[in-house]
C-alpha cells in the first residue's frame, strides 16, 4: 500500500510529477489545474490514511484477541487479617462509653487483697469471696485481680472529683469449665458526683445496652440484687427468646442477665476518703466475653483463648478502624 | 434454695399463680433461677380400664392383663393381687418415667411375654407410701384422660441467693418475703402444750470458751424414743423433692427444719457421749471423724463441741461419725445454738467443707429463731420417734439484737431519683418486719432479727425499693450536661487500636490468649521470676505470669500446623510482667510470622517469610502510626533469635522491641517445623517518651522532574549499607530518595558486596547542566569513599 501511495503521491509520484509540471502552464490554467489536483491529491491521501488507520485497527485487534487470557483464574493471593472479637467488642464498649464522657482507666493485674476486696467492703470472712476463686501469686497479699472494681479504688484514692470512668480489662478467676474461663475480660464504671441518682444509672445501662446490641426496644429489667460494694445494688436482665438452643436478643418472652450494678457503696467511698455525705455515685460491672456472645453469637466461651486459626478466621473482624467521634477528638 | 409451691403455702396463704410467685420473688432480689412441674411424669400416666385378666403362662404369680385406654389396648404383665376385671387403674407406657423406682421403663420380655407398660401403685408414682396393689380409681376418673389432672398439681422452685440474704435460706425466709410483697401475714403455729417428763444429765457447759461470742447462746433437749425408722412420707417426699435423700427419722427432721425454718439442728446418740457436753476450740491437731468418713485435724481457730472425752461436732459445720444417732438410737440430746459467723466461715474456708449448716451459720441465723426450733423439733422426734423429753437447757445469754439506724424519708429521693411519700416508705419497711419509732423529724430503725445486712440509709432505701419494684425508678438521662473531654480515651487505648488495625490490614490475625504460660516455655529461661508464680493454678501449664508474648503466639503456631495450617501471620496485643508492681506491667505488640509467606499460587512460587518480612511490617506499623518517630536498629543479643538475624529497635536510646529469625533451638523447643520469624515492641514505652509531631509545613512541589542516577558501590565487608546510605543523603542537600536495587556477594566474602544504588537528585528550583550534575554524582563518590570505605564498581 506504501509503495502505491508512494507511485502516486509520494515525493516523484506520478500526481506530485504531475503538480510540478504545472509549473510551464500559463498562470490562469495554473491556478484551476493546481487547485484541482490538490483536491484530488487530499483525496488520495486521506483515503491512504483511512485504509492504513483501518489495517492498524485489524492487526492490534488480532494481537489482543492473541493476547486473551482465562479471566476464571484465581487472583494474586491477597493476606486477609482479622481482630479478635473480644477486641472488637471491647472497643465498642469503650467508643459508646467513651460517646457519654467516660475516660478509659486501666489498672494492674497483679492487685493486692486490700484494692481487690478489703477496700470494696469485702472483709475476709465476707461469703462473698466464696464466689471470687482467687489466684494468688508467690509474693505476700498479691493476688490477679478477680474484677476491675479495684481500679475503682485506685481512681477514688486520688479524689480527683467528679469522677466519670470506665475501666476495661483482664481479669482471672481460678475456675475452668465450659461457662467459665480463668481469664477473662470486664468492663466496669464508675461515676461518683454529687448529684448522681439511681435514675442515672438506669438511663446510663439503658442507652449503653440499646446501642451494643443495637435494637432501640430491647427490653431491659432492673432487679434487686446484692453487692458488697453497692447500695442499693441491682442486676440487669434484657429480653430475649429462648427456643431450641436458639437464642434471640431483644425479644419479650424470656430474660438473660447481662451486668450488675449500683449505688456505690457509701463505706468504698470512705475507704477511698471520700465524704459520702457529700458525694455518691453509681457504678457497674459487665462481661466482655458473654457481650461478645450474646451480640455476635457465640457459643463456646473457651474458643475465646483457644486460638485455633479456623475459628478465629470465621469470628473474627476486618480491620476498618472503629470510627466514632471520640476518636475524632484524637 | 429449692423449695415447692405447696410448702411455701404452709406458711403464707395467696392464690397467686406459680408464674406470678415466681417474677414477684425476682423482682423483690430473690431471683428465681428455676420453675418446674413437680413429679411431671403423672401427666403421661393415663387412666385405664382393665378388660381381661389372663394367668401368665410361665409364671404363677403374674397375670397378663389386656388394658384399655379409652384408645387403644394394651398387654400388660402384672403382679398385683388387687386387680379385678373393669377395674380403673393408673397406666404407664414405655417410655414414662417411674418417679418412686427413679428410673425409665423399658420394653421388657418378663418371662416369655413382652408388656406395652405397667400399671402403678401410689408409692410407684410418689403419690404416697402405698405399695400394696395398684392405685383403685373411683368412677369420677375418665378412661383416657392423664392421670397427672386428678392430681393437685405442684411446682419446685430454685432460687439464687445472694449472699446477704441467708435469713432467704429457708421455705419460712422466702414465705416471709412474698408476704411482705403481697400484704399478708404469716401462718402462726401453735405450741405444743406437753410437759416434760424429766431433766436432762446434760448442762451445756461454755465455760472453757476462748471468748463468749463464740457461742453466746446454745440450748438443748434430752429425748428417750422408742423408734428411730422412716419418717412419714410428707416428709420424706419434700426432702427428695428439693434434692435431699431420706434418711432416718432424726435426721429427717434436722434437715426439714434447717430448709422449712433455716434453722439448723444437730442431734447426738446420747449413749455415744461420754460425760457432759461442753463447747470449746479445738485443741491442736485434735481430730474429728466427719460424717462424710473422713478424718480432719483441727486446730484452735476451730470452735468444736466435745463430751469429756473426745470432739463430737464441728460447731456449726459437721457432726462427727462417733456421736451420731442411728437406726438403734434409743437416747437422743438435740443441739440447738448460735455460734460467730466469721468463726464458722473461717473454719469452713481452712477445712474446706461445704454443708448446708455451715451455709447458713455463716452468713447470720435468725436471733430470735433457737426458741421456734427447738419446739418445732420437738413437736415432730415426738409425733414420728415417740417417748419422753426433758426440760430445755439452755447456756448463754439473750442475744443481742440489731442496732437501730437513723432515716430521714428524704433521702430516698436523692439515691433513687424519685419521691415516695414517707407513710409507705414506713408501710414498707414494717411489712418486712422492722421495727420503727419516730423521733421528731427522724426514724430510727431496726432490722429485724433474721437481718444482718442492714447497716445504714442506704439499706434502708434498698429495702423500701426492692418492695416498691425497681421499675419504679425513673430514667434521667446523663449526657445532657456532659462535656467530653479529649482524654476520653487515652493516647494508649488509641495507639492499640490503630496497631491492631494496622496489623490486621497487613494480613495478620490477632490472637487473644491467657496471660499465665507454663514455666518451662519461659523466653528465655533464665528469666523466670518465682514471684510471678502462681500458688494455686488451674494447672502447671498455666502457672507463671509471661513475660513475653512469643510463648503463647508459638504455640498458636505449632498447634495450628498440627490442623494443618502451613503458612501464620498472627499478633497479639496484651500485657507482660516484668515483676509484680505496676510500673512492670507493660502492654506489647507480639507478631509471629511463620512458614509460607503466601498460600500456594500459581502466580509465583511460595518462599518462607524471613528477616525483610518481619522488618516490613515493625516499621511499616511504627512508621505508619507514630510519624516521624526516629527509631534506629542495632544487632541483637538475644539469645532466641538467629544471632546474625535479628535487630534490637532504638527509641531514644532506650530499647522499644526487637525482631528477628527464631534460633533452631526454640523452634525444636516450641515443635516449630517450618522458618519463623518474629518481633515484639511495647506501646507503653514508646508513649511514654513521644509526642506525635505535626508534619512540616514547608511543603512545594517543583515543576522540575527528579534526576534519577545509578551507582554501582563495592561496600567492604563489615561496613553497613544503612551507612552507604547516610553517607549518600549528606552529601548535596539536593538528594531525595536512595534506593537499593541489587545486592550481589561476590565468591569471596573478602571483597566485600556490590551494592546497586538508584539516587534521586531534586531540581527543586531550577534544572542542572551536565556540569552541576556531574559535580553532584563526584561528591556523592567522595563522601561514600570517605564514610563508608566503598568503591566504585569498574
Amino acid at each position: 500500500m506504501e509503495e502505491l501511495r508512494v507511485l502516486y503521491i509520494g515525493k516523484n509520484g506520478k500526481l506530485t510529477s504531475l503538480l510540478k509540471s504545472l509549473q510551464a502552464l500559463p498562470k490562469d490554467e495554473k491556478i484551476n489545474a493546481g487547485k484541482s489536483l490538490n483536491i484530488i491529491k487530499r483525496e488520495i491521501d486521506q483515503l491512504f490514511f483511512l485504509k492504513k488507520q483501518e489495517i492498524e485497527d485489524k492487526m492490534l485487534n488480532s494481537k489482543l484477541i492473541n493476547e486473551k487470557i482465562d479471566i476464571s483464574l484465581p487472583e494474586r493471593p491477597f493476606k486477609q487479617g482479622g481482630i479478635h472479637p473480644i477486641s472488637k467488642t471491647l472497643d465498642e464498649l469503650i467508643s459508646i462509653l467513651g460517646s457519654m464522657g467516660f475516660e478509659v482507666k486501666e489498672g494492674p493485674h497483679i492487685e493486692d487483697d486490700y484494692n481487690n476486696f478489703t477496700a470494696l467492703n469485702i472483709s475476709e470472712n465476707h461469703p462473698a469471696r466464696q464466689d471470687h476463686d482467687t489466684f494468688y501469686i508467690n509474693k505476700k497479699s498479691k493476688l490477679l485481680r478477680t474484677h476491675t472494681s479495684p481500679v475503682q479504688i485506685r481512681v477514688m484514692s486520688k479524689k480527683k472529683l467528679p469522677i466519670k470512668i470506665i475501666a476495661p480489662g483482664a481479669t482471672y478467676r481460678c475456675d475452668d469449665d465450659s461457662t467459665h474461663s480463668p481469664m477473662f475480660n470486664q468492663v466496669e464504671g464508675l461515676v461518683v458526683d454529687e448529684v448522681s441518682t439511681m435514675a442515672h444509672l438506669k438511663s446510663t445501662i439503658i442507652e449503653l445496652l440499646k446501642s451494643f446490641f443495637q435494637i432501640e426496644n430491647i427490653p431491659i429489667r432492673f432487679r434487686p440484687s446484692y453487692f458488697p460494694f453497692t447500695e442499693p445494688s441491682a442486676e440487669v436482665d434484657i429480653g430475649c427468646s429462648k427456643k431450641d438452643d436458639s437464642l434471640e436478643i431483644g425479644k419479650n418472652e424470656d430474660w438473660l442477665e447481662v451486668l450488675g450494678c449500683g449505688m456505690v457503696n457509701t463505706k468504698v467511698l470512705e475507704n477511698c476518703g471520700i465524704d459520702s455525705k457529700k458525694y455518691k455515685g453509681f457504678a457497674f460491672g459487665l462481661g466482655v466475653e458473654r457481650f461478645a456472645m450474646l451480640k455476635y453469637g457465640i457459643n463456646d466461651l473457651r474458643m475465646f483463648y483457644d486460638n485455633d486459626l479456623r475459628w478465629l478466621k470465621h469470628f473474627s473482624f476486618s480491620p476498618r478502624g472503629f470510627p466514632n467521634i471520640i476518636r475524632g477528638l484524637k | 434454695m429449692k423449695f415447692t409451691l405447696s410448702w411455701l403455702k404452709d406458711h403464707v396463704d395467696f392464690d397467686n399463680s406459680p408464674s406470678q410467685v415466681s417474677s414477684l420473688l425476682t423482682n423483690m432480689g430473690l431471683e428465681v433461677e428455676s420453675l418446674e412441674p413437680a413429679n411431671p411424669s403423672l401427666m403421661e400416666m393415663i387412666v385405664c380400664e382393665v378388660k381381661k385378666i389372663n394367668k401368665h403362662p410361665n409364671a404363677d404369680r403374674l397375670s397378663v392383663c389386656e388394658v384399655y385406654s379409652g384408645k387403644k389396648n394394651y398387654t400388660v404383665v402384672c403382679g398385683a393381687k388387687n386387680l379385678y376385671e373393669n377395674m380403673k387403674t393408673v397406666f404407664a407406657p414405655n417410655g414414662t418415667y417411674i418417679p418412686g423406682k427413679k428410673f425409665k421403663l423399658e420394653k421388657k420380655n418378663i418371662r416369655g411375654i413382652e408388656g406395652d407398660g405397667m400399671l402403678c401403685s401410689e408409692e410407684e408414682l410418689c403419690i404416697s407410701e402405698n405399695y400394696e396393689g395398684i392405685i383403685d380409681l373411683d368412677k369420677t376418673h375418665k378412661i383416657g384422660e392423664h392421670y397427672g389432672s386428678y392430681i393437685k398439681k405442684d411446682f419446685i422452685y430454685e432460687v439464687g441467693l445472694t449472699p446477704n440474704r441467708g435469713d432467704c435460706a429457708s421455705v419460712k425466709g422466702i414465705a416471709r418475703e412474698l408476704a411482705a410483697k403481697l400484704s399478708k401475714n404469716l401462718k402462726s403455729k401453735k405450741n405444743i402444750n406437753k410437759k416434760s417428763n424429766f431433766k436432762s444429765i446434760i448442762k451445756w457447759d461454755l465455760s472453757a470458751l476462748l471468748k463468749k461470742q463464740d457461742c453466746p447462746l446454745i440450748m438443748g433437749r434430752e429425748f428417750r424414743i422408742e423408734i428411730n425408722s422412716a419418717s412419714p412420707f410428707h416428709i420424706r417426699n419434700r426432702l427428695i423433692q428439693i434434692g435431699i435423700n431420706p434418711n432416718s427419722a432424726l435426721v429427717d427432721i434436722t434437715n426439714y427444719i434447717l430448709f422449712d425454718l433455716g434453722r439448723p439442728l444437730h442431734v447426738f446418740d446420747l449413749e455415744k457421749i461420754e460425760g457432759n457436753l461442753k463447747v470449746r476450740r479445738a485443741k491442736n491437731n485434735e481430730k474429728l471423724f466427719g460424717l462424710d468418713n473422713k478424718t480432719y485435724t483441727l486446730t484452735e481457730k476451730d470452735l468444736v463441741i466435745a463430751d469429756d472425752v473426745k470432739v463430737v461436732s464441728l460447731a456449726g459445720i459437721m457432726g462427727s461419725s462417733n456421736s451420731c444417732v442411728d437406726a438403734n438410737t434409743k437416747k437422743v440430746f438435740l443441739e440447738v445454738a448460735y455460734f460467730d459467723p466469721t468463726l464458722i466461715a473461717d473454719t469452713g474456708r481452712r477445712h474446706n467443707i461445704i454443708t448446708d449448716a455451715r451455709y447458713r451459720f455463716e452468713r447470720g441465723l435468725d436471733k430470735n429463731g433457737l426458741k421456734e426450733g427447738l419446739e418445732v423439733a420437738t413437736e415432730m422426734i415426738l409425733s414420728f420417734c415417740r417417748g419422753s423429753f426433758s426440760s430445755e437447757v439452755i447456756s448463754g445469754d439473750v442475744l443481742e439484737i440489731n442496732s437501730s439506724i437513723n432515716y430521714e424519708t428524704n433521702i430516698f429521693k436523692s439515691i433513687t431519683g424519685y419521691n415516695l411519700i414517707p407513710k409507705l416508705q414506713i408501710n414498707y419497711l414494717e411489712r418486712l418486719g422492722f421495727a420503727i419509732r419516730r423521733e421528731n423529724s427522724k426514724f430510727l430503725i431496726t432490722a429485724p432479727s433474721w437481718r444482718h445486712d442492714i447497716f445504714h440509709a442506704n439499706d434502708i432505701v434498698e429495702e423500701i425499693v426492692r418492695l416498691d419494684g425497681y421499675e419504679k425508678i425513673p430514667y434521667e438521662n446523663i449526657l445532657s450536661d456532659i462535656n467530653i473531654s479529649k482524654d476520653c480515651i487515652p493516647l494508649s487505648s488509641n495507639a492499640e487500636i490503630d496497631v491492631k488495625v494496622k496489623l490486621a490490614s497487613l494480613g495478620l490475625n490477632e490472637i487473644k490468649s491467657f496471660t499465665f504460660i507454663s514455666p518451662q516455655k519461659i523466653i528465655p529461661l533464665a528469666d523466670y521470676n518465682d514471684e510471678l508464680r502462681i500458688i494455686n493454678p488451674i494447672s502447671n501449664e498455666l502457672s507463671v505470669m509471661r513475660n513475653s508474648l512469643y510463648p503463647n503466639l508459638l504455640d498458636t503456631v505449632s498447634k495450628n500446623y498440627a490442623k494443618g495450617v502451613d503458612s501464620f501471620s498472627i499478633f497479639e496485643i496484651g500485657d507482660i510482667f516484668k515483676g509484680v508492681d505496676y510500673n512492670l506491667q507493660v502492654k506489647e505488640v507480639g507478631i509471629v510470622l511463620s512458614g509460607y509467606h503466601l498460600e500456594k499460587n500459581w502466580h509465583s512460587k511460595r518462599r518462607s517469610f524471613d528477616f525483610f518480612d518481619i522488618k516490613k511490617i515493625i516499621v511499616q506499623t511504627l512508621r505508619e502510626i507514630f510519624t516521624s518517630l526516629p527509631i534506629n536498629l542495632r544487632r541483637s543479643n538475644n539469645d532466641y533469635y538467629h544471632p546474625g538475624k535479628s535487630a534490637d529497635i532504638i527509641f531514644k536510646n532506650e530499647v522499644l522491641g526487637s525482631f528477628g529469625e527464631l534460633h533452631p533451638k526454640l523452634m525444636k523447643k516450641f515443635l516449630i517445623k517450618q522458618q519463623t520469624v518474629l518481633g515484639c515492641f511495647s506501646i507503653d514505652l514508646l508513649l511514654k517518651n513521644y509526642l506525635d509531631k505535626h508534619r512540616s509545613k514547608n511543603f512545594n512541589l517543583s515543576p522540575f522532574l527528579k534526576l534519577k542516577k545509578d551507582f554501582s558501590f563495592v561496600l567492604p565487608k563489615e561496613a553497613k549499607v544503612e551507612d552507604l546510605i547516610k553517607a549518600i543523603k549528606i552529601s548535596n542537600s539536593k538528594i531525595g530518595k536512595v534506593i537499593i536495587f541489587d545486592i550481589y556477594y561476590s565468591e569471596n566474602k573478602e571483597q566485600g558486596v556490590s551494592v546497586g544504588v538508584e539516587v534521586e537528585i531534586l531540581q527543586e528550583n531550577k534544572v542542572f547542566n551536565s556540569k552541576e550534575i556531574n559535580e553532584i554524582m563526584n561528591d556523592i563518590i567522595l563522601i561514600v569513599k570517605k564514610e563508608v570505605n566503598a568503591e566504585l564498581r569498574t
